[in-house]
């Protein structure tokens, strides 16, 4: 009972000390808060937009005959795309490709209506800038609807006038045909794709870079050792040192899911309590790992140096723009060393795949043993730093 | 002229002495270029897991999974009797998307029908999404187009003609850059700028930082002199560093690698310039050693993707735009991409040399006018 009291009051006066901290020094804090926010804000703000609209790209148009206009008249109406310019030359085109003034360009052949109305095929050529992956692979997709539309309307015709019903051509233009489902998302829309997982990804260096600075400065100016010498416990220390620090996170977390789930009204088609829960274990995971970083470094800017190697590239590993399963044996193990990746399966479950909780709890343990795991090393390594620079300071 | 190169020797110095610095500038992007890569060295997704919901179990519908499971996007690891099978699998992760195969599918194209496979695209990742969709659907017309053609060869007089009239236009698909669509082609070359371009802000921040707190820079820096020559000391290991990026990281990855030296090299240089002042600028302003460190690192992820790459520049809001120019970066991915990568010339990107050319005076200026800098009092 009386050390438990004692725990009570230690923790307390050491939360008083923090809070004192913030109050006079809250500037620090402050400045990383608003350019963390600003850093989401924008990312929120570039993909705004949602989908990809009104790509530039060019025509080289060597036929110029009605059909061939109309084919134009068909790319400029379709949304994702935008003619800007109509050349002559493929040389103008590449040009314009290279220095990324337009995205692709399409070329329509000599004879192209000749050739539809005799019955011969006939091919049109499209170039794009393999190089911007994401855009050229929408502007083939619109490009193979249109092209698909025209040709089918081609192919009717000539099936009408060899004397076939008109349902019996549209048949036997195409016999099977596929229906695109796509289940979660169905309008691909990257701003929910891409804004819903970069959030996490910037808290969470926030999170762990806070940490890791807050109580490497401690570990840095010895003023733990004094305070354990007259008898504070490790375990208020601690947890009144991060407690500030888990707060800001939680309330930036909340303003984050307000923002995707309640403003931005993105459908949650599994559980919410279970995907908040899931912020608030990455909240703490790398709590965890950014006292244990930081304890394990020689020095602040040595800590702090790894927590940025461990936390900025983090995103390539997760597993969102590029496929978890695609990746090498080693980087797929090594995925699981990010604590970001499981809440991000989680919310992917959660939010997208409605999947019942039960699939969701592997991830869960994951995150829970980031926090459990670490956690004795840690106390250990922070005592035995207290005590090694405390001896070093009497020396 | 002699007290430049003295500054600018110390600028090198100092950077290299401090351990921590090093691992910012040097270390870091060494570290980087090893790790950014590593995931994406597949390059494609392929093979992606799938299942397929057989309610029709006839000879076509087999022909069908046949068809599928030979496309190099997908691989088909289980056939089921029920949808809900399919749903299940993609909760426990043990598959990516699916296809249903509905009942009646076959006696639908025997009775001269259209018949109708559905795909289940999984849209929570698109990689996955638009890998399915080639690789079921291109299934589908195969299967499809057999039967066409053996429709029109009823009515056309050779086999060639019949093939020729089920597809009256074809589309052929032609890639300028990026031949093979690989991932990795496509991310790293774009965020190595902006890795060279944080790695260094990060070291020389920390460097002024420890100056000013304990006012202890190697020279005089209120002379505008020595400050330029700090400038030219940090864009001396921005040019070392692009030149390892461009020369041997892009070589063992085997990205394309189109720009010739004599449009590189300038471009290597402005770009290492303006880096470099605007690290200097940023650093002006930081009181102590971890500074920047704490405030700065989750600005990176808005700087890549302002970076046009990705997500293009046409679809960003206007006022973003124009605040992006301000980072050095944006303009230099771009230059670099389509220098290096798309095969443009120099004279082709002079837009972006531009940018970065004024951007360059523009922090030259701050820097020559700005009074503040980190004291030298216990230099010894």
């Amino acid at each position: 009972m009386q050390s438990q009291f004692q725990h009570k009051v230690s923790f307390i006066t050491a939360l008083k000390r923090e809070l004192k901290y913030y109050r006079y020094n809250g500037r620090e804090c402050l400045i990383a808060v608003a350019i963390l926010l600003a850093s989401m804000t924008s990312v929120a703000w570039i993909f705004s937009s949602g989908t990809l609209t009104d790509l530039p790209i060019a025509v080289i148009d060597n036929d110029k005959s009605a059909l061939s206009r109309s084919y134009i008249r068909m790319l400029e109406a379709a949304p994702e795309m935008h003619i800007v310019k109509q050349l002559n030359s493929t040389e103008q085109a590449r040009e314009l490709l290279e220095q990324a003034s337009i995205y692709a360009f399409v070329l329509i052949p000599n004879d192209f209506a000749k050739d539809i109305k005799t019955g011969r095929q006939t091919s049109i050529v499209s170039w794009s800038s393999g190089q911007y992956l994401t855009i050229s692979s929408t502007i083939s997709k619109s490009l193979r609807q249109v092209t698909g539309t025209i040709s089918a309307g081609i192919e009717i015709t000539s099936l009408t006038k060899r004397a076939e019903s008109r349902l019996a051509a549209h048949v036997n233009y195409s016999p099977i045909q596929s229906e695109l489902r796509t289940l979660f998302n169905p309008y691909q829309n990257y701003q929910f794709f891409i804004v819903s997982s970069l959030l996490p990804a910037m808290l969470q260096m926030f999170v762990m870079i806070w940490t890791a600075f807050v109580v490497g400065r401690e570990l840095q100016a010895n003023t733990w050792a004094k305070n354990l010498n007259a008898g504070t416990s490790i375990y208020a220390l601690i947890t009144a040192k991060v407690l500030p620090v888990f707060i800001i996170a939680s309330v930036i977390a909340f303003a984050c899911l307000i923002w995707l789930f309640a403003i931005s009204a993105w459908p949650v088609n599994g559980s919410l309590s279970l995907l908040i829960l899931g912020w608030e274990l990455m909240i703490l995971a790398y709590i965890v790992l950014g006292i244990l970083f930081t304890s394990i470094a020689s020095n602040l800017a040595t800590g702090l140096s790894f927590t940025v190697f461990f936390t900025a590239p983090a995103f390539a590993y997760v597993g969102i723009t590029f496929p978890q399963h695609a990746m090498p044996l080693i980087a797929q193990v090594w995925t699981y060393m990010l604590p970001v990746r499981s809440l991000l399966r989680l919310q992917i479950e959660q939010v997208e795949l409605g999947a019942p909780v039960v699939n969701s709890i592997p991830e869960l343990l994951i995150l829970l043993g980031f926090i459990l795991l670490p956690l004795p090393f840690v106390i250990a390594q922070i005592r035995r730093r207290c005590r090694t620079e405390n001896v070093g300071c009497q020396l | 002229m002699r007290e430049f190169w003295l500054a600018y020797w110390r600028s090198l110095l100092a950077i290299v002495k401090d351990i921590n610095i090093l691992l910012l500038v040097i270390i870091g992007p060494i570290i980087y270029s090893i790790y950014y890569p590593f995931p994406y060295s597949t390059e494609v997704v392929r093979q992606i897991p799938v299942a397929i919901a057989d309610l029709d179990r006839s000879s076509l519908s087999r022909q069908l999974i046949r068809l599928a499971d030979a496309s190099p996007d997908i691989e088909v690891i289980n056939v089921v009797t029920h949808p809900d099978e399919i749903k299940q699998a993609l909760w426990d992760g043990d598959i990516e998307g699916g296809l249903i195969i509905p009942k009646g599918f076959r006696k639908h194209v025997m009775r001269g029908e259209t018949a109708k496979a559905i795909v289940l695209g999984n849209g929570a990742y698109f990689m996955f999404n638009r890998g399915e969709l080639l690789g079921f659907s291109g299934a589908v017309q195969a299967l499809s187009s057999q039967f066409k053609i053996e429709h029109e060869l009823k009515k056309s007089v050779s086999t060639a003609q019949a093939q020729e009239r089920s597809e009256p236009v074809r589309l052929e698909f032609r890639a300028a850059s990026n031949p093979t669509g690989g991932y990795s082609t496509y991310v790293v070359p774009a965020v190595a700028v902006v890795v060279l371009q944080q790695t260094l802000l990060l070291g020389i921040c920390m460097l002024l930082g420890t100056w000013r707190e304990s006012r202890s820079a190697p020279f005089n820096m209120q002379h505008s002199r020595n400050r330029l020559a700090l400038v030219f000391a940090a864009a001396t290991i921005c040019i070392i560093n692009t030149l390892y990026y461009l020369g041997i990281v892009y070589w063992r990855e085997d990205y394309p690698h189109l720009g010739l030296l004599r449009n590189l090299l300038p471009l290597i240089v402005i770009f290492s310039l303006t880096a470099a002042a605007w690290a200097v600028v940023i650093g002006s302003y930081i009181r102590h050693r971890v500074q920047a460190v704490i405030y700065l690192v989750p600005t990176s992820i808005p700087i890549i993707f302002l970076a046009g790459f990705a997500w293009p520049v046409e679809s960003i809001p206007s006022p973003l735009v124009a605040l992006s120019l301000l980072i050095p970066s944006t303009a230099s991915v771009q230059a670099f991409l389509n220098v290096d990568q798309m095969g443009a010339s120099f004279v082709q990107v002079l837009s972006e040399v531009l940018n970065l050319g004024l951007l360059f005076l523009g922090l030259l200026l701050m820097i020559i006018l700005r009074k503040n800098w980190p004291s030298s009092d216990n230099a010894n």
